[in-house]
């Protein structure tokens, strides 16, 4: 990443850290109110207070580096849909959908839908396949005994029970 | 005196321990694999073993996460000197020399020197660890709510400021991230839900061990896949030792003193860790020898104190983590996570409750020692064939002992969850320059602050002056101003690490 990619995500990552900021802080005098409700008028001692003064530092800490994101040039036309795009179709964009895209499918689709072995065989042998340039019959082998070691090692022998 | 008796007592009792001292030798093994190959480091490894190891016995426990803790350390600089991509940050500094003395045909030698360095830096953090940790924990049993509070603060505001590579606020904030997400969950005074939205799986909070996971394993598998994965590394030779190691430490017994004082000293700071050790290791040496122009062409002198350094910072780290729960390194603030795990409660009760524990831990210091000697003196030839695993096949492996790892804790599809989210968050935040470090370190302490802030200002009724006119408190004032000052120090420092790093590539 270079550094005016590094201001326009410093930019953008800024404001949703102030919106969480504002969240926590709205959240937190609620949390206050309902404990005055209950009888405390002490501010010091409600819920809410101590995620209130981390939540006003994360504002503030956010629009310190914000500023320091538009002084060095940093803005917001990387969301455009077309530079998006462009992003995502680099090889490294490529490769880190690619990368979270199987993770998920394997914990939310394959681990539900099947027995452990053969799960994490297939999200094995998707995975070694799309990055490595080895055989199939080779990646198969590895990602059979991987996948049988693992399940033995930690289901059979450590007893953790598997997902 | 009454510590030594204790310490030597719990080295005979694990020693005698066949079940110890083999689980020592193969987390050793497994923390130096881990340690030499890129990609992985020793805080991911901890992360992970903790979640897969939490069915097995406190003691035993504990022997796997410090063998792979020491072994990490160590198998950094292997892969720093035969292939020059250090396998953790904190060998960085080590390969500056370590490869140019391979490239000199001299890799066996620079190996054997390093693990000799290694041992000696852990044996020298050992005997701080033992020495050193009684005392801050009588002195912290002085500790009021106020203290703690300061002193957490402290923590998470130092690591920010140390962690962070690009601006300093970065660090704060990811710190503070951190602390927010220890929110989640019913509150520890009033059993209040916040921040559940309404959600049933976070009423407990958010899972310490799916989130390290995530915060650390999650950005080294995506970083080392996402330009294709592939690792055509250039192995050097590694023939027969040419140098006698015991002649060239006892030559640079200065140096190796003066390292581990190093290593010990920043190790202890809360949050900094072994890297910034082996740096300020590198640095003082390259200042300070005689040979100071041939740093970075492949002198021995290079090599030795930044191993003893970041060595040393394991005793040093693990001193205000037993003492204060406050962790020393990232990986101790992952030890600390699995310590809690395990029912050990750090801090200066600890000596009450378990008051055995540290010199158990030092003792199995002392034991990983032995066995890096022995380990390490097997594991080199083997290691240059360990190296040539890509990352294609490596990170999706690693991928799968995540989910293991982080499902096998609770046995709870949500914290797979978890694991995902935060995985994409930590990647996110760490390409952006907000260190894992500091928000796993804000995670940890987060409870600490919210409890003993509104502890220290309930008992006073809301007066703050206590937190200026004790003492203590007014010492962690300094500090914590200290560190908004900090980094304008640190980047100094930094630019000297780059002239140091850029006179060597010359």
């Amino acid at each position: 990443m270079n550094k005016q990619q590094l201001r326009n995500g410093d930019l953008l990552t800024s404001i949703l850290l102030v919106l969480v900021g504002l969240y926590v802080c709205l959240e937190s005098y609620r949390l206050t109110l309902e404990n005055i409700s209950r009888g405390d008028a002490r501010i010091y001692s409600s819920p809410g207070f101590v995620p209130f003064v981390f939540g006003a530092a994360l504002i503030a800490g956010s629009i310190a580096v914000a500023r320091v994101a538009v002084r060095e040039g940093g803005n917001l036309r990387f969301l455009l849909p077309r530079t998006l795009w462009n992003a995502a179709a680099s090889a490294a964009g490529r490769n880190t959908l690619i990368i979270l895209g199987l993770l998920g499918f394997y914990i939310f689709g394959l681990l539900k839908l099947m027995d452990y072995w053969l799960a994490t065989f297939i999200f094995l042998f998707a995975f070694i396949t799309q990055f490595s340039e080895k055989s199939m019959v080779r990646i198969a082998f590895i990602a059979a005994a991987t996948s049988g070691i693992v399940a033995y090692l930690f289901g059979t022998v450590a007893g953790i029970p598997l997902p | 005196m009454e510590g030594l008796y204790y310490f030597f007592q719990e080295m005979y009792t694990l020693a005698s321990s066949a079940t110890t001292l083999a689980l020592m030798t193969l987390s050793g093994t497994l923390g130096i694999i881990i340690g030499s190959l890129p990609g992985l480091s020793a805080t991911m490894g901890i992360a992970l073993l903790t979640g897969l190891t939490y069915s097995v016995d406190k003691i035993h426990a504990m022997t796997i996460l410090m063998g792979v803790y020491v072994g990490a350390i160590y198998g950094g600089s292997i892969s720093a000197i035969l292939i020059n991509v250090p396998g953790t940050g904190s060998a960085a500094a080590t390969a500056l020399d370590g490869y140019p003395l391979a490239v000199r045909g001299e890799a066996a030698s620079a190996i054997t020197v390093t693990r000799t360095a290694s041992i000696i830096g852990t044996f020298i953090g050992m005997i701080a660890l033992v020495t050193i940790t009684p005392l801050l924990t009588s002195l912290a049993l002085h500790f009021t709510s106020a203290e703690y509070f300061l002193l957490a603060l402290f923590g998470v505001l130092i690591c920010g400021s140390v962690s962070a590579r690009d601006l300093p606020v970065k660090g704060w904030i990811a710190g503070i991230i951190g602390v927010l997400l220890s929110m989640v969950g019913l509150e520890s005074i009033q059993a209040v839900p916040r921040f559940t939205f309404g959600i049933v799986d976070l009423m407990g909070g958010i899972s310490l061990i799916p989130a390290m996971i995530g915060f650390f394993a999650f950005p080294q598998i995506i970083k080392a896949l996402k330009d294709g994965g592939m690792t055509n590394y250039k192995i050097a030779e590694t023939s027969k030792p040419e140098t006698s190691c015991l002649q060239m430490m006892v030559r640079n017994i200065g140096l190796i003193i003066r390292s581990s004082l190093i290593g010990v000293g920043v190790g202890a700071l809360p949050g900094v860790g072994e890297n910034v050790a082996a740096w300020l290791a590198y640095d003082n040496a390259k200042r300070t020898s005689k040979n100071g122009s041939n740093f970075g062409k492949g002198e021995y002198e290079g090599v030795i104190a930044p191993e003893v350094a970041n060595n040393a910072a394991i005793g040093g780290a693990i001193i205000p983590t037993l003492s204060l729960a406050i962790p020393g390194s990232p990986p101790t603030a992952v030890l600390l996570g699995a310590l809690l795990l395990h029912g050990i409660r750090p801090g200066p009760l600890l000596s009450q409750e378990f008051p055995l524990f540290t010199y158990q831990l030092s003792a199995m210091l002392m034991l990983s020692c032995i066995m890096l000697w022995l380990v390490g003196l097997v594991i080199t030839k083997p290691m240059t064939r360990i190296l040539l695993i890509p990352n294609s096949i490596l990170m999706p492996i690693v991928s799968v002992l995540c989910v293991i790892g982080a499902y096998s804790l609770n046995l709870s599809s949500f914290d797979l969850v978890i694991l995902f989210v935060f995985g994409i968050i930590g990647y996110a935040l760490e390409e952006l320059g907000y260190p894992s470090a500091a928000i796993i370190l804000g995670f940890l302490l987060g409870g600490l602050l919210d409890v003993n802030l509104r502890r220290a200002l309930i008992v006073s009724q809301g007066d703050v002056s206590q937190f200026f006119t004790r003492p203590i408190c007014l010492i962690f004032v300094i500090a914590i101003l200290y560190t908004f000052i900090g980094p304008y120090i640190s980047r100094r420092i930094r630019g000297k690490f780059r002239e140091i790093t850029e006179n060597a590539a010359d």
